[in-house]
């Protein structure tokens, strides 16, 4: 599982090919209310695409800022995900 | 002069508990001082708040005096995209959800409406001003007020509602708690009234718009007949005082900026109102129950203008008060040392949950819009309907809590 790949992929595709936007590095910021390419409109459909190409459940109370902050924050926040499910 | 039921103030909380304590008998004198009617904002209403007046018997007058009819609310994220849209539905255990509709109103018509139905069905009405509460150790047995003529006069009840809004009368007077303030920053407000929005088409051109620009700044359209439109600007105190206008420069400048989907449905600006201000924070009162007294509404609390909660707090509540009340007069005992303990649960309970849900739209946007849109959309039209009283909590209300406690300790540092 290459979680960076699948992620900037996906992004690159789904979300910044329809705006024209360039794919934001590791520690540009992801939220549009810090300027970046997720609103609260695409944040659902990337939601559902992690929890089904991952194969794991964001919980309500993982839906923070934090975890979707920037790209590194989202791989981390999979990664560990993931880390927790298969231990 | 003695009455059984004593209520200050002759806003939508006072008269409701006036209009549906007329039902049983009890001798009731409500006690305003202004003249009415008189100017309010808090313009829209929630679905249960429409229900609190399909049981006082009002829904054919709510349509004759052609108050805009209200399907729901469509909320605007900053630059106008990513609106969300929360229809009004009713409930039934049988059936679930439904089709309904609520009001929104034109407050010194409408509260008119309640001041003289109350009056209609058999109330004592007082203009008077109050002046003091009559205790008794710690119950209270009434209030001393003063007419317009400058007269005082005592007034023994057998229980005293204190409807009396912001001014909190009881909180005042050191009979029941201080104003504790709420989570929110001092807000202020700037409103005025519009001709020539453009509104949503056909039949949803009397429903509510919300305009959200980023925390605790905000507008409302909100329509009150066929050609006016409730507008005003919610903002943080520091930020109205560092722009330095007059609430005229300011409300415009405003109208235009906040948002652009407000910009467009307001090409041209016609105020049909003056421009005023209000500045107002969240705050409680505990306690504000106990022998011989109980507190409806803004008495004891406020949380937020932003979805609408004022009038329908003031009416349900008093709705509960007065179906208390009637309970304390059929104990022939009346021994307890609160008898409106459980009206204060219940009041506590709805308010809690409502705080929780404004706590999750102000501080964790993204979580609430997923929650709100995706993981539990009936649970969030529940609430923005008002029902928000059950014992057992939705999922969703359960939810937004986890989060709020997530944010709250993080907040805290621990």
């Amino acid at each position: 599982m290459n979680v960076p790949e699948v992620l900037t992929d996906y992004l690159s595709k789904e979300i910044l090919a329809k705006n024209g936007e360039p794919l934001p590095t590791l520690d540009q910021p992801l939220l549009d209310s810090e300027g970046g390419p997720i609103d609260s409109l695409n944040m659902w459909p990337l939601i559902v695409f992690v929890e089904s190409h991952f194969g794991i459940k964001i919980e309500d109370t993982d839906l923070m800022p934090e975890n979707f902050q920037t790209l590194r924050a989202l791989i981390e926040f999979i990664e560990t995900k993931h880390s927790e499910l298969h231990s | 002069m003695k009455t059984d039921v004593a209520i200050i103030g002759g806003g939508p909380g006072g008269t409701a508990t006036a209009m549906f304590l007329s039902q049983t008998g009890l001798r009731v004198t409500l006690i305003e001082k202004a003249q009415s009617p008189r100017y309010h904002i808090g313009e829209s209403l929630t679905g249960e708040c429409g229900n609190c007046l399909r049981a006082l018997g009002l829904e054919e007058e709510m349509t004759v005096r052609r108050h805009p009819v209200k399907y729901g609310v469509t909320v605007y994220g900053p630059r106008g995209k990513n609106a969300f849209w929360v229809p009004v539905k009713g409930w039934h255990p049988e059936s679930g959800l439904f089709d309904t509709h609520t009001w929104s109103v034109r407050r010194s018509d409408f509260d008119h409406m309640l001041f003289t139905g109350a009056a209609a069905r058999g109330v004592s009405v007082m203009q008077a001003e109050v002046v003091a509460p009559l205790l008794n150790g710690d119950a209270v047995r009434g209030v001393r007020v003063r007419t317009n003529g400058g007269t005082v006069e005592e007034i023994a009840s057998e229980v005293l509602v204190d409807a009396s809004g912001q001014v909190t009368f009881l909180s005042n007077a050191g009979v029941i708690g201080e104003k504790v303030r709420g989570n929110y920053d001092r807000q202020v407000a700037v409103f005025s009234q519009v001709a020539g929005a453009i509104r949503d088409p056909g039949a949803a051109n009397g429903n509510t718009l919300i305009f959200y620009r980023e925390k605790h700044h905000w507008a409302w359209f909100i329509p009150l007949d066929d050609q006016v439109v409730s507008v005003g600007v919610v903002v943080p105190a520091d930020y109205y005082r560092a722009k330095n206008e007059s609430k005229h420069q300011f409300l415009l400048r405003e109208l235009h900026q906040l948002n652009p989907e407000l910009a467009r449905r307001l090409p041209q600006i016609e105020l049909v109102e003056e421009v005023r201000g209000i500045s107002n924070y969240s705050y409680r009162i505990s306690n504000f129950t106990g022998k011989g007294f109980l507190c409806v509404g803004d008495s004891h609390r406020f949380i937020d203008p932003v979805f609408s909660f004022g009038v329908f707090f003031a009416m349900k509540e008093a709705e509960y008060a007065a179906s208390s009340i009637a309970s304390f007069f059929a104990d022939s005992k009346r021994e307890q040392p609160n008898p409106f303990a459980d009206y204060q649960r219940l009041c506590d309970r709805g308010q809690d949950n409502v705080q929780e849900l404004i706590d999750a739209f102000w501080e964790h946007p993204y979580a609430f819009s997923m929650l709100a849109h995706h993981r539990y959309p009936e649970d969030i039209i529940h609430m923005f309907a008002g029902r928000v009283y059950k014992e057992t909590p939705l999922p969703g209300l359960l939810a937004m809590r986890s989060i709020n406690e997530q944010g709250r300790k993080k907040r805290s540092g621990s």
